[in-house]
């Protein structure tokens, strides 16, 4: 399987191809980044569509193709703030955001579920609402690392920090988690 | 039983990224502590739900990867030439709309900004940008003279009229051309080191421009400049008019010479301009009158008077407001151990000495480092007092990543020093090892078979505690030009 960086070598000389397979590596990635950006609009996704194209007309200045992640993120986090720019006078706020099944940017799918599913269904959003709740850092590295089968140090990597600071921000992460649906749930953290 | 080192690496310890050493004292842990094997039980669930989010969106991003794939053949990469951060970005939303659009759209777009764009573009402000996109934004557009490696709060660089680029605190460098302008906000600094390596530093509102690798121009607010061996750094007082009784063909400026190895701070505001040597010999030219300034010494244009060198007030805690620019370079920059040694050679010699102290405090666990290297040098041996005022803020500041260094102090020759290395261990750890910090005191035996405890524990728990790399501190920014 080739590398990141020869398919990088390869879509810079224009071969469409190579481009498509880091499209298909990346999509989640990039989706997960997009998400902890705007946490639970729609337009993550489009946002998400946006930068991997946006990666694919600038591939020729991506100067280390061994930072290909890196740079796609740098890139997807620039789409998104803009939008965010764009949209922030129009974003619904977090306190009018329930737990109904049918509020605004839900991204699980809420097709009626089996009856012994509906407890899972409802620890999901649950836990949806909660990430979004987590601070952006945290809870960028939280999706990151459940999008993508990826060690600490492939994501110290494409976060730019250490493995150390991964590890805080993971762990962090679970943390606050654990005690918010703790509370959720009546019981205590 | 001490949950507390087990409880930060139980979610580490879930994703299989404990070494095996810590991995195994984490199981034994969890067999014996019911709390925590509950702790554990709750982040696997909480891991699973994670996996079900994850699957959700997996649908999600295969539909995503085909849209996009479908798209590509439509959108070709724009070429390998440089443009513009802004005209590449404006090209960037366009052409996947315009592909081959006349330039006259372009520049309309430019101008009127359309409010139907998905993702306008915008915004002038680079903070997403990744440095190394960054870092070749500029550099064809002038000769590159200077690169901002350290940026805190609110700083723009105007590289021409209207071309102006806003900085966070995150960005990692940017490359400066030639007669680049440099502003920084309120509590805002930021440090840029020039083509032939000077350092030049800007508190806050300071307005600079940057004209050469060796000539920068102050219109106001404060710099601390340094020029290392063999470099030589000219700094001009932009509008310091100069009376015709001095001025004379050639001299017609306000400038201070700083030569090799020396370094300067001055400040200019609308009354006068000041400039005080911190190291070396710096020399000021005021229209076709010298003056030379030696270390300490100060000099002063007020209303365009140059009046007598004098002795300047300390520079060392004028220029504290460098500290939060030393310490991004991580607790063990050469300067900023300098620094700390300086204030605490200056502690017991003051009347001000608990100015230093705070200031000291001030820095937190970036002092941890530099006073922990005092005590273990033979300098501490020469005042029992500076060690001790070391020893006390060591104890109340320091972080786990010392915890191995505090564990060689517990082998200090003084007493006070090993007892409030014991406590700093004691507050981190929650271990004192039946050796309260108080006993470290008295010389006994008993000290050397707990500080050999104190040593195995180490050696089996080294893994649970983040060192100085983990903890993201020992990696300075590059000032290599």
């Amino acid at each position: 399987m080739s590398t990141d960086a020869e398919l990088v070598g390869r879509a810079k000389r224009g071969e469409a191809a190579a481009y498509a397979e880091l499209v298909r590596r990346w999509s989640a990635p990039v989706l997960a980044i997009c998400r902890a950006r705007v946490k639970t609009s729609h337009a993550y996704e489009d946002l998400a569509q946006e930068s991997l194209l946006r990666g694919w007309r600038s591939i020729a200045t991506l100067e280390d193709p061994e930072k290909f992640g890196a740079w796609l993120r740098g890139i997807a986090q620039r789409v998104c703030l803009d939008w965010l720019k764009c949209h922030q006078n129009r974003q619904v706020p977090l306190s009018t955001l329930g737990a109904s099944p049918d509020r605004n940017g839900a991204l699980i799918d809420l097709h009626p579920a089996p009856s012994d599913g509906i407890e899972r269904q409802s620890e999901l959003e649950r836990l949806q609402i909660e990430i979004d709740r987590l601070p952006e850092e945290e809870r960028e590295a939280l999706l990151l690392y459940a999008y993508r089968d990826v060690t600490y140090r492939e994501l110290a990597d494409l976060l730019d920090v250490s493995i150390g600071t991964v590890n805080l921000r993971l762990s962090r992460a679970r943390e606050r988690l654990r005690k918010r649906l703790a509370l959720s749930n009546g019981t205590d953290p | 039983m001490n949950c507390e080192p087990f409880r930060e690496h139980i979610s580490a310890w879930l994703d299989g990224e404990l070494p095996d050493d810590a991995a195994t004292a984490m199981e034994q842990h969890l067999l014996a502590c019911p709390d925590c094997g509950t702790y554990a039980d709750d982040l696997r669930e909480q891991q699973s739900l994670l996996g079900d989010l994850a699957t959700a969106d997996e649908s999600r991003a295969a539909k995503l990867a085909a849209s996009v794939i479908d798209r590509l053949t439509a959108v070709q990469p724009t070429g390998p030439e440089w443009r513009p951060a802004k005209l590449r970005r404006a090209l960037d939303w366009l052409m996947g709309l315009l592909v081959g659009a006349a330039a006259s759209w372009l520049a309309a777009w430019w101008v009127w900004n359309p409010a139907e764009s998905p993702v306008p573009d915008e915004s002038r402000d680079v903070g997403a940008i990744d440095g190394s996109e960054v870092e070749k934004v500029e550099e064809d557009i002038a000769p590159i003279v200077a690169r901002l490696v350290n940026v805190i709060g609110d700083v723009r660089v105007t590289i021409r009229q209207n071309e102006s680029i806003a900085f966070p605190a995150d960005l990692a460098t940017f490359l400066c051309p030639s007669d680049s302008t440099i502003e920084t906000g309120a509590d805002s600094r930021c440090e840029l080191v020039t083509s032939s390596g000077c350092v030049v530093r800007l508190n806050d509102a300071t307005r600079l421009v940057v004209r050469s690798p060796s000539e920068v121009e102050i219109h106001e607010g404060q710099l601390y400049c340094t020029a290392p061996e063999g470099a030589e750094l000219r700094v001009l007082a932009a509008g310091e008019s100069i009376p015709s009784s001095v001025v004379s063909p050639g001299f017609d400026a306000t400038q201070f010479q700083c030569k090799s190895n020396t370094s300067l701070w001055t400040s200019k505001s609308s009354s006068g301009v000041r400039v005080v040597s911190a190291s070396g010999e710096i020399e000021l030219q005021f229209g076709a009158q010298t003056a030379t300034l030696q270390t300490g010494e100060s000099a002063e244009i007020v209303d365009g008077t140059l009046l007598p060198v004098g002795r300047a007030e300390d520079p060392l805690f004028s220029t504290r407001w460098i500290h939060p620019l030393l310490i991004q370079n991580g607790p063990a920059d050469g300067e900023l151990k300098q620094r700390v040694d300086d204030m605490l050679a200056k502690i017991g010699l003051s009347k001000v000495s608990n100015l230093y102290e705070a200031e000291l405090r001030s820095l937190g666990e970036y002092s941890v480092l530099p006073l922990i290297r005092y005590l273990e040098s033979p300098l501490s041996d020469q005042d029992v007092h500076r060690r001790r005022v070391a020893a006390r803020i060591v104890s109340d500041l320091a972080v786990t990543w010392t915890i191995s260094d505090l564990i060689q102090l517990l082998g200090h020759a003084d007493g006070e020093v090993r007892a409030r290395a014991a406590e700093a261990l004691a507050r981190l750890t929650g271990e004192t090892h039946e050796r309260a910090p108080d006993q470290w005191r008295e010389e006994s035996p008993d000290n050397d078979a707990a500080r050999e405890l104190w040593v195995g524990w180490w050696q089996r728990n080294r893994g649970f505690y983040p060192s100085l790399e983990d903890a993201g501190k020992s990696s300075p920014r590059s000032k290599e030009f």
